[in-house]
């Protein structure tokens, strides 16, 4: 909400204050995604660029495997409408599923 | 997850504009029935981006017989639309999923009713007519 209403800082501060264990790293992951999503939207690329990477930390940390793929899905999505095809398809091949 | 991925991305470059860079992106796709699905949805952006030309290439790469109906349909619809009645019924022709073929049908018979290019009796007498007055 806080990031589709323009408020992306106040949303990675939000972001920040989910408890750190893996199983809240996969909603860190999509949230950032999002996060992500809301700043290509507000003009800011290079804050785009970085949530993404974020995520994409986030997402590959994950020990389950269709909580990696969920994300990693999400953040190629995100990237491919940021323009960035090379760096969407980077995260693809990241993706364990074949389908 | 990989190839419906795939497939998404590749609809995001056609909607882009970058048709070469969907059809590269579909290549990569393994599954066959994923890589037609992807196939269908380029051919329909191109279609509706009004690349008719476009839209029939891509059609003919596509394996599956009712993804590929999917997507004549859809340029069938755009030909007719944009007047083109001849050229939309050779594109229906091509389908052979007789669901999309019958619906594709209807389409270019009521334009070609509306257009007066196309009597009741005109019907061609191996298909069977799609039309009742309801539909005009």
């Amino acid at each position: 909400m806080q990031a589709e209403s323009g408020d992306t800082a106040g949303a990675l501060r939000t972001v920040a204050l989910i408890e750190k264990n893996k199983e809240d790293d996969y909603v860190r992951s999509m949230v950032q995604a999002s996060i992500a999503q809301a700043q290509m939207k507000g003009g800011d690329a290079n804050g785009a660029q970085k949530s993404l990477a974020s995520a994409r930390k986030l997402a590959t940390s994950l020990p389950d495997m269709d909580r990696r793929d969920a994300a990693l899905r999400q953040i190629a999505l995100v990237q491919v409408q940021t323009g960035d095809v090379a760096g969407s398809l980077a995260v693809v091949e990241q993706i364990d599923s074949v389908y | 997850m990989k190839g419906e991925t795939q497939r998404d991305i590749a609809e995001a470059q056609a909607k882009n504009g970058d048709a070469t860079g969907a059809l590269k992106t579909t290549d990569m796709i393994i599954d066959n029935d994923m890589k037609s699905v992807a196939l269908s949805r380029i051919a329909v952006v191109q279609a509706k981006g009004g690349n008719v030309t476009g839209a029939l290439q891509i059609a003919d790469l596509i394996q599956s017989q009712d993804r590929r109906g999917a997507a004549l349909q859809t340029i069938a619809k755009r030909q007719t639309q944009n007047g083109n009645l001849d050229g939309a019924q050779n594109t229906v022709d091509l389908i052979l999923d007789v669901r999309y073929q019958k619906e594709a049908q209807q389409v270019v018979d009521v334009a070609r009713l509306k257009a007066g290019t196309l009597l009741l009796s005109g019907f061609k007498d191996w298909r069977t007519p799609t039309l009742t007055t309801k539909d005009l």
